[in-house]
C-alpha cells in the first residue's frame, strides 16, 4: 500500500461522498425538485418514454428551452404503444413555478417547483425519466424511492451494531452459559438461508396489511435479527483475548466496576472493527433491500425504493418496450458503489492504525473535511 | 448473507483454520461430530422457518377452509393429518415426523400435490442443480486462471482493471445485471440465434429430443445467467486467489524451488497454488449464501424453470408447506455446503491434520 494507493482511495472518498451528498440532497428535496406528485397517476400516459427537451425545432431557434406536446396512443394495427408528438406548438417550461402543494421536508407547505410546463390546461406534461406502467412521473419516483434506498443502509447499521456488540460482549465477557446460550443462538441465526427467509418474513407483512413503512422496517429488523450472528462472533473472539490481558486485571485490581472495565477498556478496543464492518455493512443491506423490494416482499406501494422501481422492468416486455424504467437502477448502483468506497477508505485507515504504520495516512485522513 | 458485498471483508487469511477442536481427539472423532453438530442445527432452524411461515394470516390454507366448494370431511382430514387446529409445537412434531419418517412434506394447498412433488418434481430439481452448479463450475474456471495470472503479474492493466471490476461487480446487485444483460439481448439481436432469455431454451426446441442444436441452444440460454448470478463470485474468487497465491510466492520455499531452477509454471501452479487453495475453499463456504439468493433472482428475471422460482411463486401465493420444503431445501444446502467446505479444509492441509 503505497502513499499512491492511499491517495486514490482518499480521492475515491471525496468523490463519493459528494455524490451521496447530492444524492441525498435531491432525495430530500424531491418534492421540489419534480414536477408532480410522485403518485399521481395519469393512465392516458402510461409508458411515456422520457420527454424530450428542445430548444430547437422547424420554426427555428428559441433561448427558453420547450417540448411538443404529446399523447400517447396505441397502434391499430400492431397495439404497440408510440408516442404522437404535436410538433407545430411548442410548450415552454417554466422554472419556479407554481404547482401541486407539498410539504418540503415533511414541513414547510409550499406549492413551487423546480421546473413545469407553462399550460397546465393543455394537459401537456414533462417526464425527464419518463413514466411507468400507471402513468406515473418516473423522476418523482426515483427521488422519493431514494429516501428508502438510502435510509436502510444507516437505519440497520444503528439497529444491528449496537446489537452484536451488546450480545457478542456478553458472551465474551461473562462466559458460561449465557456464552453458550448466545453462541448457540447465533450459529441458528448465521445458518438461516438469508433472502428466501426475509421473502417469507415480507409475505406475512404484506398478509397482515402492515402499512408500507412499518413493514419495511419489520423486514429490515428480520434482516437484523438473522444477521447479528457472524459480527456477534467476531466481538466474542476479540473480547475473549482482551480480557486475559493486564489491563484488565489492573483496572479491577483499582476497584473498576464491570460497567467500567466494559465502557472504557474493552469497548475501545474492538472499535475499529465495529467501525470497520459498520462501513462495509450498508452496501450489503442496501443490496438485499434492493433485491427483496425487487421481488415484490420489501417496500409496497404507493411508497417505492430503487429495487421497487427495477420491479417494473422485470419481464421481457417491459425492457424492450420502455427501456428507461431500468434508470432507478443507475442510481442505485452509483450510490452503493459511493457507499462500498467509503468502507473501502474506512477499512484502509483502520488497517493503518492497526499496523502502526499509518501515522502519515492518519493526518492525511483528518485534513481531508467529511 | 449479511456479508457486505466488498469482499474485502470476507477475504479469509490464508492461515485460516476451521472451528479449533480439543487436540487431544483425532481427525475421525472431530469429522464425526461436526457431521453430527449439522443436525441439531437443522432441527433448530427448521423450527425457526415453521415459526416464519406461520407468522402469516390469510394464507392458502385459510383461503381452502373458506371455499365452499371443498366438503367439510376433507377439511376434517387435512387437520387431523398436519393437526392444523392444534398448538404449533405439535404441528411443527407432526410435520417432523412426517418428513423423517415417510418423506411427506405435506401437501401444497395450491395444487393439491404433495409440497414436494411440487417444489422439486417436473425437473425442477435437476434444473436447479445444473443451473446453481454449472454457475459455480463457470465462476471457478474464470477466477483460478485470472487470479493467477494478476497475481504472476501484480499492478499490471489485468489487475488493475480486475481490481476496479471486483469494486463495481460487488455493487451492482444480481438481478440488476440479470435485466441488464435483458436489455442488451433485446437491443443488440444477435443473429438468427433468438433472444437466449426467458426459459432454458427457444420454444422450438422445447419439446423437441435432446440434439447439438438443443444443447447450443441451452448454453446460449446459460450464460446470461451466469454472468447474472455468477459474476461477484467469480471476481470475488479470483481476487481472493489473487491474495492469497502473492502471499504464497512471498515464501521461503518458493525461492527454494526458483533457486533450484523450477521453470515459473511449476513453481506457480505446483507449490504455491496448492498451498494457497485453503482461503479459496473457506471463502466458496461462505460466498454459498450469495450464490442461493443470486441463483433465484437469477431465476426471476430470467423466467427460468428451477426450484427457487417455484419457490418464490409458493411465497406468494402463501403455501405454507411448500415454503417451508424449500425454506429446509436452503437450510440443508448451506449446512451441508458449509461443513464440506470445513471438511475440505481438513483433507487440503496436512498442517491440520498433524494438528487433530
Amino acid at each position: 500500500m503505497t502513499c499512491g494507493r492511499t491517495r486514490t482511495v482518499f480521492a475515491a472518498r471525496r468523490g463519493a461522498t459528494v455524490v451521496l451528498a447530492i444524492l441525498a440532497a435531491a432525495c430530500a428535496l424531491a418534492e421540489f425538485l419534480a414536477p408532480y406528485p410522485y403518485d399521481e397517476q395519469r393512465n392516458e400516459h402510461a409508458f411515456s418514454p422520457p420527454t424530450s427537451i428542445r430548444f430547437h425545432d422547424a420554426a427555428g431557434w428559441s433561448a427558453r428551452p420547450f417540448v411538443h406536446p404529446f399523447r400517447m396512443e396505441n397502434d391499430p394495427r400492431t397495439y404497440e404503444r408510440r408516442i404522437v408528438e404535436d410538433q407545430s406548438r411548442r410548450v415552454y417550461l417554466r422554472f419556479f413555478a407554481h404547482g401541486a402543494p407539498y410539504r418540503l421536508l415533511g414541513v414547510f407547505p409550499a406549492d413551487v417547483h423546480l421546473f413545469e410546463l407553462g399550460d397546465a390546461e393543455s394537459g401537456a406534461r414533462v417526464y425527464l425519466f419518463g413514466a411507468d406502467a400507471l402513468g406515473r412521473d418516473l423522476f418523482a419516483r426515483v427521488l422519493v424511492g431514494g429516501r428508502v434506498s438510502l435510509v436502510v443502509g444507516p437505519y440497520v447499521l444503528l439497529l444491528l451494531i449496537p446489537l452484536a456488540a451488546l450480545l457478542g460482549g456478553l458472551s465474551g465477557y461473562c462466559g458460561g452459559w449465557i456464552d453458550f446460550v448466545l453462541q448457540r443462538l447465533g450459529e441458528v441465526a448465521v445458518a438461516l438461508p438469508g433472502l428466501p427467509v426475509l421473502l417469507v418474513v415480507g409475505a406475512a407483512l404484506a398478509a397482515r396489511h402492515a402499512s408500507p413503512i412499518v413493514s419495511l422496517a419489520a423486514v429490515l429488523g428480520a434482516l437484523v435479527a438473522i444477521g447479528w450472528g457472524g459480527m456477534a462472533r467476531v466481538v466474542r473472539g476479540q473480547i475473549l483475548s482482551i480480557r486475559q490481558r493486564d489491563f484488565i486485571l489492573a483496572a479491577r485490581a483499582s476497584g473498576a466496576g464491570h460497567a467500567r472495565i466494559l465502557c472504557r477498556h474493552v469497548l475501545p478496543h474492538v472499535a475499529s472493527y465495529l467501525a470497520v464492518s459498520a462501513t462495509l455493512l450498508v452496501p450489503g443491506t442496501m443490496l438485499m433491500e434492493a433485491s427483496l423490494s425487487f421481488l415484490g416482499l420489501g417496500v409496497r406501494e404507493p411508497m417505492t425504493s430503487w429495487g421497487a422501481l427495477l420491479a417494473g422492468a422485470r419481464s421481457l416486455a417491459a425492457v424492450e418496450r420502455s427501456p428507461w424504467l431500468l434508470i432507478p437502477g443507475g442510481f442505485l448502483a452509483a450510490s452503493v458503489l459511493a457507499f462500498a468506497c467509503l468502507g473501502e477508505a474506512v477499512r484502509e485507515v483502520e488497517a493503518g492504525r492497526a499496523s502502526g504504520r499509518g501515522s502519515a495516512r492518519r493526518s492525511r485522513a483528518r485534513a481531508i473535511p467529511d | 448473507m449479511l456479508l457486505p458485498p466488498t469482499s474485502s471483508s470476507t477475504r479469509v487469511s490464508r492461515r485460516r483454520r476451521p472451528a479449533r477442536w480439543g487436540s487431544d481427539r483425532g481427525l475421525p472423532v472431530y469429522v464425526a461430530s461436526r457431521v453430527a453438530a449439522v443436525v441439531p442445527l437443522i432441527l433448530a432452524v427448521t423450527f425457526v422457518c415453521f415459526l416464519l411461515v406461520h407468522m402469516a394470516p390469510g394464507d392458502a390454507w385459510t383461503r381452502l377452509e373458506a371455499n365452499p366448494d371443498v366438503s367439510r370431511s376433507t377439511l376434517e382430514a387435512f387437520r387431523a393429518r398436519f393437526g392444523l387446529d392444534r398448538p404449533i409445537l405439535v404441528q411443527y412434531g407432526l410435520w417432523l415426523r412426517n418428513v423423517v419418517l415417510r418423506g411427506d412434506f405435506g401437501l401444497s394447498f395450491e395444487s393439491a400435490l404433495p409440497a414436494f412433488d411440487a417444489l422439486f418434481l417436473s425437473g425442477r430439481l435437476a434444473w436447479t442443480v445444473l443451473v446453481a452448479g454449472s454457475t459455480m463450475l463457470v465462476a471457478l474456471a474464470f477466477a483460478i486462471p485470472l487470479g493467477v495470472w494478476t497475481a504472476a503479474r501484480p499492478r499490471g492493466v489485468v489487475d488493475r482493471l480486475g481490481a476496479a471490476l471486483e469494486f463495481v461487480l460487488l455493487s451492482v446487485p444480481a438481478f440488476l445485471l440479470g435485466l441488464l444483460l435483458l436489455w442488451l439481448l433485446v437491443a443488440v439481436r444477435v443473429g438468427d440465434l433468438g433472444l437466449g432469455v426467458g426459459g432454458l431454451f427457444d420454444p422450438r426446441y422445447l419439446g423437441a429430443p435432446w440434439s447439438w442444436e438443443k444443447v447450443g441452444n441451452l448454453l446460449w440460454h446459460l450464460w446470461p445467467v451466469w454472468a447474472a448470478a455468477g459474476a461477484a463470485e467469480g471476481i470475488g474468487w479470483a481476487r481472493q486467489t489473487r491474495g492469497s497465491l502473492q502471499e504464497a510466492l512471498a515464501d521461503p520455499y518458493v525461492v527454494t524451488a526458483r533457486s533450484k531452477g523450477l521453470a515459473e509454471r511449476s513453481v506457480i501452479w505446483k507449490h504455491a497454488l496448492r498451498n494457497a487453495a485453503n482461503p479459496l475453499v473457506s471463502m466458496a463456504g461462505l460466498s454459498l449464501p450469495r450464490l442461493v439468493s443470486g441463483s433465484l433472482v437469477a431465476a426471476v428475471v430470467f423466467n427460468l424453470p428451477t426450484v427457487e422460482r417455484a419457490f418464490w411463486q409458493a411465497v406468494q401465493a402463501q403455501d405454507r408447506y411448500v415454503v417451508l420444503a424449500g425454506l429446509s431445501f436452503f437450510t440443508v444446502f448451506l449446512a451441508v455446503g458449509n461443513l464440506t467446505a470445513d471438511l475440505l479444509l481438513v483433507a487440503l492441509d496436512p498442517r491440520i491434520r498433524r494438528d487433530a
